[in-house]
């Protein structure tokens, strides 16, 4: 017992380092599992309250990055309005059905962008406002990704650049339709596969959203074709795609709601079973 | 003021400095500074060092919890507090036990307290990085990144030790 004591007493550095420092990476190990971390950790409570409190001063460092944004993005609703202005003129005079607004659009801050550990970007907007999992989410130039975890006040977003995601998007020029992916290599370059060789795609070409997905609206923009290989069996294109978000730089996002969604993803399950 | 005040008011500074101002920095995408470290790096010598191992593990915790990282700045600050004494001791063969109390980190040399920084921002960003492994950033990503995290948080802390000295030891 006392050799015990002796020896505990003489190495307690060595014991209390081995102790604290296993705690730590348990920690770590447990908690940024890669495909279930989709909990919104630190926005409770006092934490919660100082996050922020840190938003207000982050603010003012990218007032000049977000000013920019905005008059862009002014530039751009301008130039949709003068076409919608113009179409209206043109067209028929009633309107179908098909061309209502089936989207609901939410404006959220991203408070919290992509950290290493993190692959997630977390918004200001929960379910109170309206966000469903399954929504999209677009940015100023392009689309951002998708929500997969909403609490009552924020929610979290799987962004195109994430091993894991999947979205449905249509070569603009060509019509054909295929998935963007991203193989993890290169930030700002994602994959868009499945889409068959003898459509005729050229370097610079668009990529939109396509009708097929829940997430977004019809033509949303998403990339600009940068280089065309062809995947293994050499049927299909494999085109790296530079997405038009600019990732870095998030600041005011837009989450796109279907409002059918819960009755869509309703009618598909029951499908499944 | 008291030692303890003075490390006490440290602590607070250096947190909220990290927390609300540099956890947004990132120069070129690859150098994040981390200041806090000298909380650690400043703590008075003769405190036991198991002692400074679980201040630097509550105040890596702390960190964390900004970071939405949980351990990870934890399992790097544990381990600087860990190597810290072993630093100290090279760098001045005299010291013995005893004789401590007054021998602080302001009271070295200037080369002395350069290379003790410079090793301990090393030591701790090769560590976060190496386990931030999440990240699909290549091996060289990480290697620049170390190397322009250790230089920034360096230079952050010699500038630190500069502004912040004690009155007492200034002349």
């Amino acid at each position: 017992m006392r050799q015990l004591w002796l020896f505990l007493s003489t190495n307690i550095f060595f014991l209390v380092f081995l102790a604290l420092e296993a705690i730590a990476l348990l920690l770590l190990f447990n908690n940024s599992d890669y495909h279930n971390n989709k909990y919104v950790h630190s926005y409770s409570g006092v934490v919660g309250s100082i996050v922020e409190r840190r938003e207000g001063v982050q603010d003012y460092f990218s007032l000049r990055g977000a000013n920019k944004d905005l008059v862009a993005e002014n530039a751009q609703l301008r130039k949709s309005l003068m076409l919608l202005e113009q179409s209206r003129v043109d067209s028929l005079s009633n309107v179908d059905s098909l061309t209502q607004a089936k989207y609901e659009l939410i404006i959220a801050k991203v408070i919290s962008n992509v950290q290493p550990n993190k692959p997630y970007i977390t918004i200001n907007k929960g379910s109170k406002d309206g966000v469903k999992i399954e929504s999209g989410v677009i940015g100023n130039l392009g689309i951002v990704g998708k929500v997969v975890g909403v609490s009552k006040n924020y929610s979290l977003i799987m962004p195109a650049l994430h091993p894991e995601s999947r979205i449905n998007v249509r070569h603009n020029k060509t019509g054909y339709n295929g998935n963007l992916v991203w193989d993890g290599r290169t930030i700002d370059l994602a994959q868009v596969e499945n889409i068959p060789r003898n459509a005729r795609i050229s370097v610079g070409d668009t990529i939109t959203t396509n009708s097929y997905s829940k997430a977004f609206s019809d033509n949303s923009l998403a990339g600009i074709v940068e280089e065309i290989n062809y995947d293994v069996t050499g049927n299909f294109y494999l085109l790296n795609v530079k997405l038009l978000a600019d990732f870095r730089r998030l600041n005011y996002v837009y989450v796109t709601v279907l409002n059918d969604l819960d009755e869509i993803l309703e009618l598909e399950n029951s499908a499944d079973e | 003021m008291s030692e303890l005040t003075r490390n006490i008011m440290r602590f607070l500074s250096v947190f909220l400095i990290q927390v609300f101002l540099l956890n947004q920095i990132q120069l070129f995408g690859v150098a994040y500074p981390f200041i806090y470290i000298i909380f650690v790096l400043f703590l008075p010598i003769r405190i036991p060092n198991w002692a400074t191992l679980i201040i630097a593990f509550v105040c890596g915790f702390l960190i964390d919890i900004f970071h939405d990282s949980l351990g990870l700045h934890t399992a790097a600050i544990t381990l600087v507090a860990f190597v810290r004494p072993f630093i100290l001791r090279r760098l001045t063969p005299q010291y013995t036990e005893e004789d401590d109390a007054y021998i602080d980190i302001y009271n070295r040399s200037i080369p002395q307290f350069m290379i003790y920084a410079f090793l301990s921002a090393l030591l701790f960003c090769v560590v976060y990085f190496l386990l931030e492994r999440f990240s699909s950033n290549g091996l060289f990503t990480v290697i620049l990144q170390i190397i322009g995290s250790t230089l920034l948080t360096f230079v952050v802390m010699v500038i630190y030790r500069y502004l912040f000295m004690p009155a007492s030891l200034k002349n």
